[in-house]
């Protein structure tokens, strides 16, 4: 807020100091649109403009009578505000108010004694007390002078404020004859003079009376026949029969009677009574007394016995419209669902809507009004569609779909229930107008909607999706989240890819981006994908710089990819961005922020990443970048000296074991997390090697119980199910006595740690 | 009730003349004479011609110019009214500048050449002016103006202006002693109609007292009495009988109601719509015209006071009726049965319409709308325009109360289509003015409109019915709230303020990982000019906020005005205690020793207590009935004082938010704070008080003060107590429906289920409470006080999770914290939430 103020005030000091004839206009038009900020801009400015003229004062020689005249038509216009009271008060808060102020103010600004009062009314509501006093004085006096020689008043606003004010003090209630009789000589121009019938004194409201008396039953009468008409516009026969209940249809003459108060019957209306038996199908009040003596009153012979409905009668309410609309076009009926209050809800309500439509029409049910578009009440459209897309087919069926998934091909022979299905999901105008009403409000619905085909046909979903896009993607985002991994393990699932990757690009990589941030083994099966597919490069190319230097570096070891050159390639053309980007994976590795296994293979890359960057350290023109990254090679070489003679030790120190050993250690390790390994298998693989005579599987036990103890830090951060594997594993090992000594010391020491945090931490898990 | 019609058809005679010498008063008394007979059977053109013979005899007396211009508008079929009432208050000022001049100079001259005997209507109260004439000579002072006056009155009554009728004939009241029976009787009863048009209880009640003592007919609860003369009453009234004095007093009854179902409970006081009697006035009027001939019989019952009997009946039917209506006014249903089926006794075999109308309208008040229904059903013919918008008016208001307001729509519809089709007689006659209730009936309408959620068209109406009801607060109210309504359903723009902020648009920009969210803050751009003015081109009403901050302050001004009133007038006027015993024992022959002292001492009640009284075993019961009148118009008084308040916390708490939504902070904090300051204000509008004086000290950069008022709920493990509980919304309903309640204990609850439709206006307790946490939260976070304003945006988020403030709250603590993820994540959450695609292009710069 100081921002705002400090910096129009200055703005607006401008403005004035640079004010001539030419842009006197522009000035003023621009001060008037500041007073449209609300108050605070509004009480700036004026602040502003009061000090500009106080300033201005003090050298009176050069007064500019432009300033003038646009300061007091920015005045005028804040006068002119509703909230002119409040700017007003406090604009002037910080001056000094006297009358003798108020009197010189409104002469330098040519104010009439109308804006005068107005000035002097805002101010009986300031704070300040004496303010206040004065400003009541100052009333006062314009008040008599406007009684002494009447003048106009600029509205009926103001008059009422007048009297309102006088009435309101005993001592000034003397004046307010006088205003009166003024009133009664001055002409305004507003029209809305009715405002005022309560305050006027009797003799004024009686001549008002009189003259209006005269023209009453002239133009009155149009008038009311004007409001007769209207009325008649507005009564809602929808409403009327939900008042009424379901007696309305108690027989075909009876509902005729009050389809007939408003005829003719359109479509909309009919679509509006649909509507409303569908959601009223239960519930309503029996009382056939309501209705009967409704009939009653109006005139028509109604035995008072009629039957009791529990819901309408739609073969009556039907057969009734059909008799006095026989040419009801029953599509624009349901195009004209789209209206304020329609709302199915639940599923009885949908089918009885389903009912009274097949009785009314044989066609098949015109899908593009549900979802061709968004409609104006997008709940109601939902509520509908909710329902629809659950019923079975005799009931609702999107069959006759123009666009359809065509999705033979890419989930051929895929599980796909749908023969007993209403084919919903396989409609693309549908799931084109969900992902819309997910972005118009109502993410939340959607996708409990969604949960069904989730569940049963989620690849089906996604394809279908990846046909939409609109303007947030919001669902289809959610939706390939959650179905793409599913994918990617699926055996099939390389056909789907490619269909994504044809249809919907953009899709498909965020998807894959999104994955690439979680465990190796997607990464592993993606890379694989890709390469089936002939698309890696182009996908390498094509998503941001951190999940494709992960991409690449998973790749390179399966020697799909030559790092070095990509890294090479890419600094070539991406220069400091690209050397940024190396930076903060780098950063990421060594702080030990990934979180899964894979971790420990992007360790083993930097020594190329560093080489390459040193490399190439001439493309770079930010030294700072430079820099960082030296600092960064020392960190990292002194945690892991292995690294030190880049990259290509294959020492078989306690602390680091060769490549292949690790690569091989942490194969295992995936196999397990990814299923494919049970744990017995894994103890009893982990208990050979131990024994075993052969040195490179003993050193691949090592490296294993290693990587396994090491990773004990990350444990809380491993999603549920990776965490129970490795607290099953974690206690195996123990239990097998596959680890000894020292070894054994540094696992109990982790359970022991374990147990020591609070019981609901994720650690605990693992005993 | 048919005071007034009287005056319609009446033709006041102010009689002839009386000369000095003997021999022009023979010619003269024989002219006079003549017209009086002309008037009575409807010649009126012959009547003029005599009448202009006897001007021509005797220039300058007001009397004859009265006549003539009396008989000139029958003549000419009641046209303009306005013209008559000139005429009439020149006489008024004639007579009065003759009186002046000569004096003192009283004549007691029998007016023997009244002429008119108009073709009033059978019943008894028929033209009083009328009657003055003919009027068994009774003293007259020539240069009296009260004909004149009533008369005067008799037209701004029929015109609807009550109050300036009021202001007319409030003086001849009290100065009623000197003025002739008829005339006085006739005074009396239009002041009566005139005053329950207006629900003044107190002043009504003492008329009705004072009528009783002076025309006093024993009480109706003689039995024997009451129905031998009744029988005799039969014989010679039976015409007289078929004039439907139908008063429906429903309507008003309903408006009230309709009120209720409207959000604020104030319904009651719109009861106002003195509707009612209206109605039955024009009915009865317009018969008259059409069947005076046939009433003549009828018209005799004046000059005949001689046989008092049968004045009695009649008169004792009508009082019995006027107390019901009273008592009605009053909702004092219990004793309002009771005399209702009196009144059903006395008028045994006579028309019994205007009864079942008021028994009708008792079981409406009582909630037994299916009663009432047929009730009303069997109260008359619906043949003629004027009584069937009455009675379609009564049906509307019924289904209105039974809640079914677009059942009601029909009705009222149906009912302002009669009362145009009566407005296309043209030329317009004074009937017509007074027949044409559609000005009441728009106010119903309104009411109607304004519950079916239509605002537009129910400000059309209430500006049009604004001409009857500018002096009842509850109609500015009514307009305020359309203006309000509008401004809700988006129909009109608020003047600085973003007027949608029922969602939140977020507009995505660029693409790929540049792509950003934008949330617009709503500052608007829009300037609000000159040109938005209250009113459009045609004249009609545009609703805006300025229109509701003007209605409001008229309502404030109106009800500080009744209150101040109220205050000074403490005291019922008791000017004409006085007179009123003496007049009381010099005509209530039969009823011996009036203890005047009592008279003085006691309040006007006494009157009808003592008339009751005569039946010596009934004394005590008299006095039962006196205390029971005293005690509804106290319990009266109280409901009108409830209901005033409970206005009044409306009328603040909308002034309040009306002068926020304009931006205009200082006055809405003063507004709010009155209301806080308000005695028994209702937990709902206290807490409305402290919110909407908290966000004008936000506005007014005083945060701190603010803070106080929001504190105030909260506990101090930093959590909000609800503010208000469902309790204080019975004690709303109860309010409304108490006296009901009285009357048949739970059954009228059990009846009206659909009223509580006003609660959803007003936030539920746990709505309320998300609020305050949620202002909590903003006023935590623009203190820098993101833990604490996390607290709460969680909490006000789990009471009203589809809040927009509250989900922007929350985002902007998420965001302050550097989470945006989670910012993200409750923004596709929250279901108000829009996604667009920008239309905004950002240059490179930004």
């Amino acid at each position: 807020m100081l921002n705002l103020s400090s910096t129009l005030s200055g703005h607006v000091r401008f403005l004035l100091q640079s004010l001539n004839e030419a842009n006197a206009d522009s000035v003023r038009r621009e001060l008037s649109q500041f007073l449209g900020f609300g108050i605070e801009g509004s009480i700036v400015v004026l602040q502003t403009c009061l000090d500009y003229l106080n300033l201005d004062k003090a050298e009176a020689d050069l007064k500019n009578s432009q300033v003038e005249a646009v300061i007091a038509s920015t005045f005028r216009y804040a006068l002119e505000k509703p909230n002119s009271c409040t700017v007003l008060c406090q604009s002037l808060g910080s001056a000094d108010i006297s009358e003798d102020f108020l009197e010189n103010f409104s002469k330098v600004l040519h104010l009439s004694v109308s804006e005068k009062i107005g000035i002097g009314l805002a101010l009986c509501e300031s704070e300040n007390l004496e303010a206040r006093t004065c400003g009541k004085k100052f009333c006062v006096a314009q008040i008599e002078e406007l009684n002494a020689s009447p003048d106009s008043v600029d509205s009926y606003e103001r008059i009422q404020n007048i009297i309102l004010f006088l009435q309101c003090s005993e001592d000034l209630s003397k004046h307010v004859d006088s205003f009166m009789q003024m009133l009664s000589l001055v002409q305004v121009k507003d029209v809305a003079q009715f405002v005022l019938t309560p305050i006027l004194s009797d003799e004024l409201r009686e001549t008002n009376f009189l003259r209006d008396m005269d023209l009453f039953h002239e133009s009155a009468g149009n008038d009311f026949d004007a409001i007769l008409a209207e009325m008649e516009k507005e009564m809602s026969v929808v409403d009327i029969m939900r008042e009424l209940g379901y007696g309305c249809t108690v027989d075909v003459s009876h509902c005729k009677e009050i389809l007939s108060l408003c005829l003719p019957l359109t479509e909309m209306t009919i679509a509006r009574i649909l509507g409303m038996i569908a959601c009223t199908h239960s519930g309503l009040e029996e009382n056939s007394n309501i209705f009967s003596s409704f009939s009653m009153a109006l005139g028509c012979n109604t035995s008072s016995d009629l039957p009791l409905l529990s819901s309408w009668n739609i073969d009556v309410l039907i057969r009734t419209i059909k008799q006095l609309a026989p040419a009801t076009d029953w599509v624009r009926v349901v195009e004209n669902l789209d209206h304020e209050g329609f709302y199915i809800p639940n599923e009885a309500a949908f089918s009885l809507f389903m009912s009274a439509y097949r009785y009314a029409c044989q066609e098949p049910f015109p899908l593009h009004a549900i979802c061709g578009s968004l409609w104006n009440n997008t709940e109601g459209q939902l509520s509908f569609l909710k329902y629809a897309v659950l019923s079975p087919p005799e009931v609702f069926t999107f069959v006759h779909s123009g666009r359809q998934l065509v999705y033979i091909d890419a989930v051929h022979g895929h599980k796909l229930q749908l023969e007993d299905a209403n084919l919903a999901w396989l409609c693309l105008d549908l799931l084109e107008v969900l992902c819309k009403l997910a972005e118009s409000g109502h993410a939340r619905a959607v996708k409990l909607m969604l949960e069904y085909p989730l569940k049963h046909c989620p690849e089906v979903l996604l394809l279908g999706m990846a046909h939409v896009n609109t303007s947030y993607n919001l669902l289809q985002h959610d939706v390939t989240s959650i179905v793409l991994p599913m994918i990617i393990k699926n055996s099939v699932g390389a056909g789907m890819i490619l269909y994504l990757w044809q249809v919907n690009q953009n899709l498909l990589l965020r998807g894959l981006v999104e994955l690439l941030k979680s465990e190796q083994d997607n990464i592993t099966r993606i890379v694989e994908i890709c390469l089936e597919l002939k698309i890696l490069s182009t996908v390498l190319e094509m998503i941001p710089f951190p999940s494709s230097i992960r991409l690449a570096i998973i790749a390179s070891r399966k020697e799909l990819v030559d790092l070095e050159k990509w890294l090479n390639d890419n600094l070539y053309m991406y220069k400091d961005i690209f050397f940024e980007e190396c930076l903060k994976f780098l950063k990421g590795i060594q702080s030990g922020r990934s979180q899964d296994f894979s971790a420990k293979l992007f360790h083993h890359s930097s020594a190329v990443f560093f080489k390459v960057l040193k490399d190439q350290t001439g493309l770079i023109s930010s030294t700072q970048l430079i820099e960082e990254m030296e600092k960064l090679q020392a960190t990292i070489m002194d945690s892991n000296p292995k690294l030190q003679n880049g990259g290509t030790t294959e020492s078989s120190s306690s602390d680091g074991y060769g490549d292949d050993i690790e690569a091989e250690a942490n194969s295992y390790f995936h196999q397990m997390f990814s299923g494919q390994l049970t744990i017995d298998a894994m103890v009893q693989m982990l208990a050979r090697f131990k024994e075993s005579s052969v040195k490179r599987e003993q050193l691949i036990f090592e490296c294993m119980i290693a990587n396994l103890f090491e990773e004990y830090r990350f444990f809380p951060k491993y999603p549920d199910r990776q965490l129970k594997i490795a607290a099953v594993l974690f206690g195996s090992v123990i239990k097998h006595q596959l680890v000894t000594h020292l070894t054994l010391g540094i696992a109990l020491r982790g359970v022991l740690d374990a147990l020591r945090k609070p019981a609901d931490s994720k650690v605990c898990i693992i005993i | 009730m048919d005071s007034r019609d009287s005056l319609s058809s009446t033709p006041l005679n102010r009689d002839g003349p009386s000369g000095d010498d003997d021999g022009v008063l023979s010619v003269t008394a024989a002219l006079a004479k003549d017209a009086a007979l002309y008037f009575q059977s409807k010649k009126f053109a012959e009547c003029v011609e005599v009448l202009n013979q006897l001007k021509q005899k005797k220039e300058d007396d007001p009397k004859v110019l009265h006549n003539i211009a009396i008989a000139e508008y029958f003549r000419d079929g009641c046209l303009d009214p306005k013209k008559l009432l000139e005429v009439l208050k020149n006489v008024k000022k004639r007579s009065e500048e003759l009186a002046h001049a000569s004096g003192e100079q009283v004549e007691c001259f029998g007016n023997v050449g009244n002429k008119g005997i108009p073709g009033s209507k059978g019943s008894v109260g028929l033209s009083h002016q009328i009657s003055t004439n003919s009027g068994s000579t009774i003293y007259m002072d020539e240069f009296d103006t009260s004909v004149a006056t009533l008369n005067i009155a008799v037209i701004w009554f029929h015109l609807h202006e009550y109050a300036k009728a009021l202001s007319v004939l409030e003086p001849l009241y009290q100065n009623i002693e000197p003025i002739d029976e008829a005339t006085a009787l006739h005074a009396c009863l239009l002041l009566l109609d005139i005053l329950l048009a207006c629900n003044d209880a107190s002043k009504s009640a003492d008329v009705l007292s004072y009528l009783e003592k002076a025309f006093g007919v024993g009480s109706v609860c003689q039995g024997d009495n009451a129905s031998m003369a009744t029988q005799q009453s039969t014989n010679l009234f039976a015409k007289s009988a078929s004039v439907p004095s139908s008063s429906l007093a429903m309507d008003v009854s309903n408006s009230d109601l309709a009120a209720n179902a409207s959000e604020n409970p104030l319904s009651r006081t719109l009861s106002e719509d003195p509707l009612d009697e209206m109605f039955s006035t024009l009915d009865i009027s317009g018969q008259n015209l059409s069947r005076s001939a046939s009433h003549s019989s009828a018209k005799d019952a004046p000059r005949t006071l001689v046989d008092r009997s049968i004045f009695g009946v009649d008169l004792k039917l009508k009082l019995q009726l006027y107390k019901v209506r009273f008592l009605l006014l009053t909702r004092n249903l219990k004793l309002a049965k009771r005399e209702v089926k009196l009144a059903m006794n006395v008028g045994r075999g006579r028309d019994s319409s205007m009864a079942l109308l008021l028994k009708a309208q008792l079981e409406y008040a009582r909630g037994n709308h299916r009663k009432a229904i047929k009730l009303l059903m069997a109260s008359g013919n619906r043949t003629e325009a004027g009584i069937s918008s009455m009675f379609n008016n009564n049906l509307g208001c019924i289904y209105y109360q039974l809640g079914k307001y677009h059942a009601s729509a029909v009705f009222f519809s149906k009912a302002l289509g009669n009362c145009s089709s009566l407005q296309k007689d043209k030329p317009l006659k004074l009937l017509t003015f007074s027949q044409d209730k559609s000005l009441l009936m728009t106010y119903n309408c309104g009411l109607q409109y304004l519950a079916c959620g239509k605002p537009i068209l129910a400000a059309r109406c209430f500006q049009k019915a604004v001409s009857v009801f500018y002096k009842r607060p509850l109609l500015w109210l009514r307009l305020a709230e359309c203006c309000l309504m509008a401004l809700e359903k988006g129909l009109i723009k608020a003047s600085g303020a973003p007027s949608d902020r029922s969602e939140v648009r977020v507009n995505i920009i660029g693409k790929g990982k540049w792509r950003q969210l934008i949330i617009e803050d709503g500052v608007s751009s829009g300037l609000v000019g000159k040109d938005d003015l209250n009113f459009g081109s045609d004249g009609q009403p545009k609703l805006s906020l300025p229109l509701a901050r003007q209605c409001l302050c008229n309502a404030l001004h109106l009800l500080n005005c009744s209150e101040l009133n109220n205050l000074k007038s403490g005291l019922p006027a008791s000017l004409e205690e006085n007179e009123s015993s003496e007049v009381v024992s010099s005509k209530n022959s039969n009823q011996r020793n009036l203890p005047t002292i009592d008279l003085n001492a006691s309040t006007l009640f006494v009157g009808l207590g003592q008339v009751n009284s005569n039946g010596d075993a009934k004394v005590q019961k008299g006095g039962l009935i006196q205390e029971t009148i005293q005690n509804s118009i106290s319990y009266y008084e109280e409901i009108c004082g409830r209901e005033n308040q409970m206005i009044k916390q409306a009328l603040l708490a909308d002034l309040a938010y009306v002068e926020l939504e304009l931006e205009n902070p200082l006055k809405a904090l003063t507004v709010a704070i009155s209301l806080l300051e308000l005695p028994d204000c209702s937990r709902i509008y206290v807490f409305l008080g402290h919110v909407y004086a908290a966000e004008a000290l936000c506005l007014l950069n005083k945060p701190k003060e603010a803070a106080e008022h929001l504190l105030i709920y909260l506990s101090a493990d930093n959590n909000v107590e609800l503010p208000f509980g469902q309790e204080d919304f019975e004690q709303w309903r109860v309010e409304n429906t108490d006296d009901c309640e009285e009357v048949n204990g739970g059954s009228v609850a059990a009846k009206n289920p659909p009223e509580n439709q006003h609660d959803f206006m007003f936030l539920k307790p746990e709505e309320a409470c998300g609020t305050l946490y949620a202002n909590l939260a903003a006023m935590s976070a623009i203190q820098g006080e993101l833990e604490r304003a996390h607290h709460f945006v969680m909490q006000a988020l789990s009471l009203v999770p589809n809040s927009p403030e509250a989900t922007m709250t929350a985002i902007y603590v998420d965001l302050m914290h550097g989470k945006s993820q989670e910012a993200l994540a409750k923004l596709k959450q929250c279901s108000h939430v829009r996604f667009l695609l920008s239309s905004l292009q950002l240059n490179k710069s930004s």
